[in-house]
């Protein structure tokens, strides 16, 4: 490739880069070999899309674009399509977001590169929030919640009072948090949940089997509190703090919640994998996270994210204590070991 | 039996051997996009994680899918059932309106295809769900008879699961039974009638044999497509409704189980089958599809 007549390629936008290739067809192998080294003019985050997304677009994409120069563009996550794209060896992807009890399973799956924590700052984090393979990058909560319209009585402060509610109550149909969930409200002491004893957990949710009325999709979960299908159960708190600050008939509380995470990963094959670890290192640095506490109600992994929120915002996230006095997270490590069997027994259960 | 003479119709189907060629595009690309990974499915199926029938044997072995499977093809079939016994009449209709009233009719049954099945779906919810659409005017017209109404709990159920999906199956049941049915000579009703058949018989010993492939047309397609749904049975039923796609995509998605995800697709795959093949000796169809012939 004769050096005057293709522009350098961290300045090429894809129709030079094109019309660069086209017109130098007979080296048309240069670009890609340059573009390797290079830093890229883009890299394509896979995430759960919606309000998340928006979430980073405002606070960590932009941050890394002003950082870098580097645009980020986004695109849906399912686990099957990173899956195939690694056995394939074509890695789109350069960053993946998804739920942590997934990426544990990925991660042991080899679906995904180690991470560097020579340029990921691992100290500030609260602590199980650094793995092998990916990092928990905020904190939301599977929580206690009820419409406000339906409930009769006082609203139940804990899963046993949910479970003795005499209505409707809301699960979500999966058996990742709702037995956890079903193994409080039987009296499981919350720091003695792991291991689970499913059969334990099947039979308190047999006691209330009648009164159930399962969720299937996050977004359905929030509706059917907000209309009152439901009058007591659990939902994320994603889902119902906006509608509640809009007026709608829910309310909800942290207390005996389920913490789950959403968790980075990079795509084993990545291309480039220098400026994905550079985007993973700057989520997890304070500012950023606490710019993005600030446009979702999920709390921040890096703990000194908190120093940089006022009490308004802190008040409205789901576990602020170093200790989770309230809360407990998900034990990631169990569910890695057991989602199989377990899923396949609750669902036998369902079905009984 | 048809309304074209023998020679007419043939001409107007059979295409000249001159013009085979122009299939070979389409095959390539239905070979490569479509028989190609659906072998690879299969074939995933025998041999991931472990060469052998391990996955099968899960299948077979575990409750869970066979009541599953089980639940599949019983929703499958009731729901065909009905889209079969509403959408007749309205076929019937369609075939014998002209004009204004054909075009209004059509667009009746056409225009809910152009909205997702995800968001026909919640609707159903808000109409079914206790303080929806349907117990609310149920509470209303109580009220005017100074009864009190308590809500009726269609969610999760089965009549929500039916409702739903036979609305978004219905025009795939009748649109090749007009098909079917505007092939029909309406001559031959006419010559029943002469010959001393009273309505009814002429309907039931000439038109609805008549139609009989249109019938086994829409209803293969309907009772295929039924195999497949996911998200209407997921939002709308409860457990006993848990359908086959279900389980597929906890394992493919979530699990990254593939090798008994492939099975199961390879199960539901051959049930598909079986029931193309029936459709096939029902209406003398070979390859050439359905609704071709009347």
């Amino acid at each position: 490739m004769s050096g005057s007549t293709v522009p350098n390629p961290s300045k090429m936008s894809r129709r030079s880069l094109l019309a660069a290739g086209a017109a130098a067809s007979a080296t048309i192998v240069a670009p890609t070999i340059l573009r390797a080294q290079a830093k890229p003019s883009q890299l394509v985050v896979a995430t759960g899309g919606g309000k998340l997304d928006d979430a980073y677009k405002a606070s960590v994409f932009k941050a890394f674009t002003e950082k870098t120069g580097i645009a980020i563009v986004t695109t849906a996550n399912p686990a099957a399509k990173l899956k195939s794209m690694v056995e394939a060896k074509a890695v789109e992807w350069d960053l993946m977001q998804g739920p942590a009890e997934d990426f544990i399973v990925h991660g042991r799956n080899g679906l995904f590169e180690a991470i560097d924590y020579g340029v990921v700052n691992k100290a500030p984090l609260i602590p199980g929030a650094a793995y092998e393979h990916f990092l928990l990058t905020d904190i939301a909560a599977y929580h206690i919640a009820w419409n406000t319209k339906n409930l009769k009585g006082p609203a139940p402060k804990s899963w046993a009072d949910v479970w003795a509610y005499q209505g409707r109550i809301g699960l979500w149909k999966r058996p990742f948090q709702t037995l956890e969930v079903a193994l409080l409200a039987d009296g499981v002491p919350i720091d003695k949940l792991y291991p689970l004893d499913v059969e334990r957990g099947l039979k308190s949710l047999d006691k209330v089997k009648a009164k159930l009325a399962w969720w299937e999709r996050g977004a359905q979960g929030g509706q059917v509190f907000i209309d009152g299908e439901v009058d007591v159960g659990a939902i994320w708190n994603g889902r119902v703090h906006e509608p509640k600050l809009n007026g709608a008939p829910v309310d909800f509380h942290f207390n005996q919640a389920v913490l789950v995470n959403d968790a980075w990963g990079i795509p084993k094959g990545a291309k480039n994998l220098k400026w994905s670890m550079e985007l993973m290192a700057l989520n997890m640095t304070a500012p950023v996270q606490a710019a993005y506490s600030r446009l979702i109600p999920y709390g921040p992994t890096n703990k000194e994210a908190l120093a940089l929120l006022d009490a308004k915002t802190i008040a409205n996230l789901p576990s602020v204590e170093a200790d989770f006095s309230k809360g407990r997270l998900l034990d990631l490590a169990f569910w890695a070991d057991n989602s199989s069997k377990t899923v396949d027994r609750f669902n036998k259960w369902l079905l009984g | 039996m048809r309304r074209t003479a023998p020679g007419e119709d043939k001409a107007g189907w059979q295409l000249s051997r001159r013009y085979n060629w122009l299939l070979i595009a389409p095959a390539f690309f239905l070979l490569v996009f479509f028989l190609w990974p659906l072998m690879r499915v299969v074939v995933r199926s025998f041999v991931d994680p472990a060469p052998g029938l391990a996955n099968y044997q899960a299948i077979l072995a575990s409750p869970v899918y066979l009541r599953v499977l089980y639940n599949t093809v019983e929703t499958a079939a009731v729901v065909t059932l009905l889209c079969l016994l509403i959408g007749y009449p309205i076929a019937y209709v369609m075939a014998r309106a002209q004009g204004v009233k054909l075009r209004i009719v059509a667009a009746l049954v056409v225009i809910p295809l152009w909205t997702s099945v995800v968001i026909r779906s919640y609707a159903w919810m808000v109409v079914f769900q206790r303080r929806g659409v349907l117990n609310e005017g149920i509470g209303t017209v109580m009220a005017l008879f100074g009864e009190s109404h308590t809500p009726i709990q269609f969610l999760p159920g089965a009549l929500a699961v039916h409702v739903g999906m036979v609305h978004i199956m219905l025009p795939f049941m009748i649109l090749p039974l007009v098909a079917s049915m505007r092939n029909i000579d309406r001559r031959l009703m006419r010559a029943a009638g002469v010959l001393g058949a009273d309505p009814i018989q002429s309907f039931l010993r000439v038109f609805l044999p008549l139609s009989l492939p249109g019938v086994s047309a829409g209803s293969a397609l309907v009772f295929m497509m039924s195999l497949g749904f996911y998200v209407t049975p997921a939002l709308l039923g409860g457990p006993r409704h848990m359908m086959s796609a279900v389980l597929i995509e906890q394992q493919a998605n979530q699990l990254l189980n593939w090798g008994l995800a492939s099975a199961l697709a390879t199960l539901l795959l051959l049930v598909t089958l079986a029931i193309y093949a029936v459709h096939a000796r029902i209406s003398g169809v070979g390859l050439a599809g359905a609704g071709g012939r009347a």
